[in-house]
């Protein structure tokens, strides 16, 4: 950029404070180590991501007093950039979906699977439709081939319980998205899917039962617009994600802790409780790679898994 | 959303003197065949869109769109959250200052590479080669969004601000180098070359005799860039530091509306500020609009004075130095923002906490070689072929209709935004300024809200496809195209059209055949350029939009195939260099 009427002297002036500030900012990022990086947490940016970004600086604190680490939240609104940041080591320990669990597994083999919500074993998804569909609610999986010739769509691409499951379900009742009426659209958050489909820009949407759930609670939903159309089976979703240096880094027994700090929480205790109805849980139990096989079977045969 | 500049080519100028005289028939059938060739563009694209038998507007989105203009009245305005804007405010100025500054720094490296000035009249054949290779890369660095670039550093580079900082400065320092390159070339060479005769070191002689010539040219473009980089910074939210397109990113993902539109009115008043600012600087480094950066430099009310109006318009800067001023002639505003400029650079240094040990870790060199590694060999995604170019097709129909959505906004509120003339009085002058008000702000409005906002609202609207895509894609770029041609048609020369009013020609005729020459040249050179940066841009809202290689490149990028994604950058590349060959013979055909 031209400088003309700052004087040499100036330019040079402003250069060399210039320098002396990034020599300072790289000084004492070297000068702290790697020892005492913080331990990066992160979160998929699935659900009600303003809860998310409410939630992740207290559970930063509570992970912060148990392990009595240095723990921040590292916001990211990009799937995709979540699992990225576990694979090279900026995030250590991460409340991913099925999904990106599985994704972020085979990029950086060895990660285990920690510990998930009580209703992370059978987690479900809805199919739900706009009353103008008309289509009516059925009780058994054929029932998807009903949807065909409508429009249809999705949560985010890599989203579990919004994109995975469903379009899996949809594979097992015979029902190919070539099937329904234009392509199938990815609303980019559960939220969005619910407005997409209340608003009739797409007929039907399939969309993770707790934000459904919890969206119907805060009354944001005109139930006689949309209407849930179907429950899928169980499958495992979200848990808590730790790299196998977790301990390697932060000293042994660092995973112990984050665990028995998760499976502690107590609905009964106040401050527990607050966390826990964040999360929308009533507890924290163990979980381990295995519970996520079926998963990785499904995205692999959906090209979502290489 | 590169604003790419915005300037006609200079060579053009040089290459009409010394082109061979062509007969009018010749023009005429050039032109006839350009004008065919559009027709069947814009009947494809429509085709395309609009695939037989599928429903257009979707009547009950059309209700929560209703809802959603309700909402506009109501922003939300919790202390809580306006602390978090204030902050975001803030990430975001300093990424953009930190992001143009590094483009500045490149486009001034790569524009002195690639002029032909700074080498003399022959440049070694390693040299010519060397700037061959850099002009293909600099085409493909920003033939690459900024948000794809983004994404691609978050892998190598993690969680870190230097990635938004990054992706702002590649694609912007590819642009800046070629202006830069085009706009050194267009100043005489003589004291240079009396510098280098009488002796002069290579680098003092170009610092002291292309920098002087230059200045208000590069200075005028840098806070230009500015206010476009502020734009990008915008999109980015994926870096993980925060700002406004992080907020944003996160209250339209939970259909916050309420936040969404606070989050829009802070936009909005930032580009309003960061705009007149950047205006009044312009003006006073004596180049005014946009137009100015080739066509040299002209106020309107001056334009009486000025012999170089109309002389100016088809011929580029060449051998016609823009008025610089002494440094003392600048005015006070214009010399403190120049002061303020590294202090402020050190600010939002600090204030994000850059720090440049990222590029040089060795984390950093793995992490690049296995990215490079995933990338290559490219492969075709599932369904070969045939799914990467109807990908590309669909891409290529949403720009175009984009173009005309955005030609069409420009055409009816273009006209009301150029700068009323000084020389009306009375009410209808109050009038006049009224509307230009009126529609500067309706510009402003458009072109602030992000393409990916727009697209949102444009689903409700409409049913899935290329459709959505277009209108999101083209409202933004009519907010950006419109100011662009109005400050240009605030240049025309208005003598012609008084001569002939003068001569007893009726006021319509003589307006009509003296200014709508020269306005279609300025609407059709513009919106060339949008065109190329417009098919960039559907990388970001195919994913809405549920069609094209932006559609593509999400899927696949979600689904870490990389080598997929580089065959789908590798036709977005593709479609960058014909669109580019292509506006080039276009502009040449119709010039007239």
């Amino acid at each position: 950029m031209p400088q003309r009427p700052i004087g040499r002297r100036g330019l040079l002036l402003g250069a060399g404070a210039t320098l002396l500030l990034s020599a300072c900012g790289s000084g004492s990022g070297s000068g702290a180590g790697a020892d005492a990086r913080p331990l990066g947490i992160a979160a998929i940016p699935d659900q009600d991501p303003e809860l998310l970004g409410r939630l992740y600086p207290a559970v930063a604190k509570r992970f912060a007093d148990a392990t009595g680490l240095d723990v921040v939240y590292r916001p990211v609104t990009d799937y995709t950039a979540v699992v990225r940041a576990f694979e090279i080591g900026d995030v250590h320990l991460a409340w991913m979906g099925g999904l990106t669990g599985v994704q972020a597994r085979e990029r950086r083999p060895g990660s285990t699977a920690l510990a998930q919500r009580d209703i992370d074993a059978d987690f479900r998804s809805l199919f739900i439709a706009h009353s103008s569909a008309g289509l009516r609610p059925f009780t058994t999986m054929d029932g998807l081939r009903g949807l065909a010739g409508h429009t249809l769509t999705f949560g985010s691409e890599t989203s579990t319980s919004g994109r995975l499951m469903p379009e899996y379900f949809m594979r097992q009742a015979g029902l190919k998205t070539s099937a329904l009426r234009g392509t199938a659209g990815f609303s980019g958050s559960h939220d969005a899917t619910i407005e997409l489909v209340a608003s009739g820009s797409f007929e039907t949407g399939a969309v993770n039962e707790q934000v459904w759930k919890s969206t119907v609670a805060a009354g944001d939903v005109d139930e006689s617009k949309v209407a849930v159309l179907w429950r899928t089976p169980g499958y495992a979703d979200y848990h808590w994600l730790a790299r196998p240096d977790l301990d390697k880094t932060f000293g042994d027994g660092t995973s112990e802790k984050v665990l028995d700090l998760l499976l502690g929480l107590d609905h009964r205790d106040a401050e527990d409780a607050e966390l826990l109805k964040l999360f929308g849980a009533k507890s924290f139990v163990r979980t381990r790679n295995s519970a996520y096989d079926q998963i990785e079977d499904v995205a692999r045969d959906l090209g979502l898994l290489r | 959303m590169t604003l790419r500049l915005s300037a006609p080519p200079p060579q053009a100028a040089a290459s009409t003197q010394g082109r061979k005289a062509v007969s009018g028939g010749t023009v005429l059938l050039r032109k006839l065949s350009a004008l065919v060739a559009v027709t069947a563009l814009l009947l494809w694209a429509v085709r395309r869109a609009l695939p037989a038998g599928s429903d257009l507007v979707n009547w009950g989105g059309l209700a929560l769109l209703d809802d959603l203009a309700a909402t506009v009245l109501r922003p939300s305005l919790e202390p809580d959250f306006l602390q978090v804007v204030l902050e975001a405010t803030a990430t975001t100025l300093a990424l953009a200052l930190l992001g143009t500054a590094g483009a500045l720094v490149l486009g001034l490296v790569g524009g002195l590479i690639l002029s032909d000035v700074a080498w003399g009249d022959a440049p070694p054949w390693p040299v010519r080669v060397g700037r061959l290779v850099l002009r293909g890369v600099l085409v493909a660095v920003r033939s690459v969004h900024e948000l794809v670039w983004a994404l691609l550093f978050v892998s190598v580079l993690g969680l870190d601000p230097l990635v938004a900082v990054l992706a702002l400065t590649l694609p912007f320092g590819a642009q800046s180098a070629q202006v830069f390159g085009e706009t050194f070339d267009s100043v005489p060479d003589a004291p240079l070359r009396a510098l280098r005769t009488a002796g002069a070191r290579p680098f003092s002689a170009l610092a002291y005799a292309l920098l002087p010539g230059t200045a208000p040219l590069l200075l005028s473009y840098s806070f230009y860039r500015f206010e476009c980089a502020l734009r990008s910074a915008v999109v980015l939210g994926v870096a993980g530091v925060g700002g406004l397109g992080f907020e944003l990113t996160v209250s339209l993902q939970s259909r916050n509306w309420g936040e969404v539109w606070t989050l829009v009115a802070t936009l909005l008043a930032l580009a309003g500020v960061v705009e007149l600012w950047s205006n009044r600087v312009r003006s006073d480094v004596a180049v005014v609009t946009c137009a100015d950066w080739s066509v040299g430099h002209e106020r309107p009310r001056e334009a009486g004075q000025s012999a170089k109006g109309q002389a100016a318009k088809g011929q580029a800067a060449k051998g016609q130095a823009p008025k610089g001023r002494s440094p003392d002639g600048l005015s006070r505003s214009t010399r403190w923002s120049l002061m303020l400029v590294l202090p402020t650079v050190v600010l939002a240094w600090w204030w994000v906490g850059l720090s440049p040990a990222g590029l040089t870790s060795p984390r950093t060199h793995e992490l690049t070689a296995q990215l490079i590694g995933d990338m290559w060999p490219p492969e075709l995604p599932d369904g070969g072929m045939r799914v990467l170019a109807d990908a590309t097709f669909d891409t290529l129909a949403m720009a175009v209709l984009a173009m005309v959505v955005a030609v069409v906004i420009t055409l009816l509120v273009g006209p009301w935004a150029s700068r009323p003339r000084a020389d009306r009085r009375g009410p209808a002058a109050w009038g006049r300024w009224t509307a230009w008000w009126v529609s500067r702000l309706l510009l402003l409005v458009l072109r602030s809200i992000p393409p990916t906002v727009w697209a949102v609202v444009a689903l409700l609207a409409l049913f899935p496809g290329v459709l959505p895509g277009a209108l999101a894609l083209g409202l933004y770029t009519g907010g950006v195209l419109g100011r662009l041609v109005a400050e240009a048609w605030e240049t025309m020369d208005l003598r012609p059209r008084d001569s002939l009013r003068d001569s007893g020609v009726p006021r319509v005729v003589a307006a009509v055949a003296s200014v709508a020459p020269p306005s279609a040249n300025h609407l059709l050179t513009y919106t060339l350029y949008r065109f190329e940066i417009c098919v960039r841009d559907t990388a970001i809202v195919g994913v809405v939009g549920a069609a094209g290689l932006g559609r593509l490149l999400s899927e696949r990028l979600g689904a870490f195939d990389f080598s997929v994604v580089t065959s789908v950058l590798l036709a977005s590349l593709l479609v960058s260099l014909t669109v580019e060959c292509v506006g080039r013979r276009l502009r040449r055909a119709l010039r007239t």
